[in-house]
């Protein structure tokens, strides 16, 4: 029986991950880049973008949907995203805010749809029914609209919040 | 209607009559030109030839961009854009269709509305006030009636029967101080506000950041942001993907109000384009005087304009549906054993299978039930059958037929062959048939119907 090919990927913070090569294929990013390279060898391949603990957490995601390949989610949300993921992904997503924002970066930086669409879910999940101060504050988001210009926005959203 | 390059096209006039036309009025100011593109606005045809009138010079587009018309034109272009951009689905497009239609109905019903509903509160509330010794709660309670709405129409459809529907609505600000106060407000700051362009924009709200409240707002919420672990630290892209997911029209309006960043990125998704368009169309109103009439005349002509563009997407939507029902039916005929050489020549003619069934479809003042499939055979034609039920009633009428074109008779396909077809397009559209109709099409060659051959029509 021959050997699974793998990868060893090394994070920001010089942490090294060995994966098998067929999982970490998922990656747009890391697939570029070994096609580019000799496929006998065990490639190390530096993510300098991402820590530790995201590209853990994109290893574990890679590791799952590599096998169960993860449904399209639509777009805009039907409803709550809990009725449209597996509950493999509800469970992934049990993580706090700062991670939810690093694996976004860090599906971005790698080229992970799936993932990518996940986490931009349930950011958006989180924002519905949500006011703006609201959203500021749970997403520590800076308000850098001058008063003149909230009042603004609030007199074009009228209409809306009054149809 | 898509606005494609070749949109100039469908005028009737020529791009150098438009330029002929309007050369003398090169050195116009902006105003002037404005007013030429406004008489411009009536009628379809005209309509398109502001497209046209938009090309003659730099300054005209200017103008015509602020021009009602141009607004609708450039949210349709932009759209476009976008979609092209994100790669929408149709499903995608029909939404944002049906955003655009209701946002903009919801938009200028209102001010179809207002004046009389103003009339009728002004109304009620002077009746009520010529009551004799109210209390302070009741006068007070009258202050704030804002809204006195009453009608009926009586042709409501409930389910399949015909009602009468009538009620009133009587609306009580809860803080009418505030609401005249937001009012004020708003008059202060709209001149200021004006503009279709980022860049114009942020000059009409330039900054005040001497104010010493919004600075010490600012350093606290700075305060807040944890490291480089933020929403707000995130490129615009990915908060564009994020913005794409926000379940409803609602949220995604509020998420404009969140920061500069977000506000720029939702001008660029489709919910935020079609919103700019009416802010815009609003701000072209007042800075151009136009009544009432004036508006709810570009609210038809917009509404009108999406709901061409976008029926053509739902059209293209059920074309791509019946395309792939025929696949099917295709895959289901191939099946079946022993067929002729005519026969397996006949289903690759197959272009598309269409069925349905329609309730409640009114015929002269009867409600009943349509349902039929058609087979078309590309350019050589089709065979469809429908019936019509009269429902609701003990003994009702039906009708029902079976036409086919002339020209399917040269696939010389036999009686059997095309009762297998029938058959089967029929089981998979799940349709009652009356197949016995189908016995002899050589028979029927005398009655035509447009270029179809009417082979069965009976009515009881």
């Amino acid at each position: 029986m021959s050997e699974t090919k793998q990868v060893e990927l090394t994070s920001k913070d010089k942490v090294s991950f060995k994966v098998d090569r067929d999982v970490i294929l998922m990656s747009g990013l890391v697939k570029d880049m070994l096609e580019e390279g000799d496929e006998d060898e065990t490639p190390i391949i530096p993510i300098p973008n991402v820590d530790s603990k995201p590209l853990q957490k994109v290893i574990e995601y890679c590791q799952y949907h590599h096998k169960e390949p993860a449904q399209e989610i639509e777009k805009p949300l039907k409803g709550k995203i809990e009725d449209v993921i597996c509950d493999w992904d509800k469970k992934f997503l049990e993580i706090d805010q700062s991670l939810l924002i690093e694996l976004i970066m860090a599906a971005n930086y790698l080229n992970i749809k799936d993932l990518l669409d996940l986490t931009c879910a349930k950011v958006a999940s989180m924002i519905k029914g949500k006011s703006p101060e609201q959203i500021r504050e749970m997403f520590g988001i800076e308000n850098d609209f001058t008063p003149e210009e909230e009042a603004k926005i609030r007199e074009e959203n009228k209409w809306c919040e009054e149809a | 209607m898509s606005l494609s390059d070749d949109s100039f096209t469908k005028t009737k006039r020529k791009y150098s009559d438009y330029e002929k036309d309007y050369k003398e009025e090169d050195d116009a100011d902006d105003e002037l030109i404005y007013d030429r593109f406004d008489k411009k606005r009536k009628g379809e045809e005209e309509l398109i030839a502001t497209i046209g009138i938009s090309s003659v010079s730099h300054q005209f587009r200017r103008v015509w961009k602020e021009t009602p018309n141009g607004i609708v034109y450039n949210m349709i272009i932009q759209l476009n854009y976008s979609f092209k951009k994100r790669s929408c689905s149709l499903d995608d497009r029909i939404q944002v269709a049906n955003f655009s239609k209701s946002a903009i109905i919801g938009a200028f019903i209102q001010g179809e509305s207002s004046e009389k509903i103003l009339s009728k509160t002004e109304r009620f509330v002077d009746e009520l006030s010529k009551i004799k010794d109210k209390s302070e709660n009741f006068t007070n309670a009258i202050s704030r009636i804002d809204r006195f709405d009453y009608g009926q129409d009586d042709k409501m459809y409930y389910g399949a029967s015909l009602r009468r529907a009538a009620g009133f609505e009587i609306s009580f600000a809860f803080n009418f101080t505030i609401k005249k106060m937001s009012a004020q407000e708003s008059e202060e700051t709209s001149n200021s506000c004006y503009s279709s362009d980022d860049e114009e924009q942020s000059q009409g709200t330039k900054r005040k950041l001497d104010d010493d409240d919004f600075i010490s707002k600012n350093k606290k919420q700075k305060q807040t942001i944890i490291g480089v672990q933020t929403l707000g630290q995130m490129p615009d892209e990915i908060i564009e993907q994020i913005f794409d997911f926000i379940p409803n029209r609602y949220s995604a309006i509020r998420v404009s109000g969140v920061s500069q960043q977000f506000r720029r990125v939702w001008k660029k998704t489709t919910f935020g384009i079609v919103y700019n368009m009416i802010i815009e169309l609003n701000y072209s109103f007042v800075k151009h005087s136009y009544s009432l009439d004036k508006q709810i005349g570009i609210g038809r002509i917009v509404k009108e304009e999406i709901n061409q563009l976008f029926a053509e997407k739902e059209d293209e939507k059920q074309d791509l549906f019946y395309e792939q029902q025929a696949d099917l039916l295709i895959e289901e005929l191939r099946k079946k054993e022993n067929m002729s050489e005519n026969f397996t020549k006949a289903l690759s003619e197959i272009t598309r299978f269409d069925y349905g069934e329609e309730r409640d479809v009114p015929n002269g003042v009867c409600m009943g039930v349509s349902k039929g499939m058609e087979i078309e055979f590309g350019d050589l034609g089709m065979i469809r059958f429908w019936k019509w039920d009269q429902i609701y009633v003990k003994h009702g009428d039906s009708i029902e037929s079976g036409i086919m074109s002339e020209s399917l008779l040269d696939l010389n396909l036999t009686e059997e062959e095309w009762n297998i077809i029938i058959e089967t397009a029929g089981s998979k559209a799940d349709l009652w048939l009356r197949y016995k109709n189908f016995e002899h099409h050589n028979e029927v060659g005398s009655i035509f119907e447009d270029h179809l051959l009417e082979i069965s029509s009976e009515l009881w």
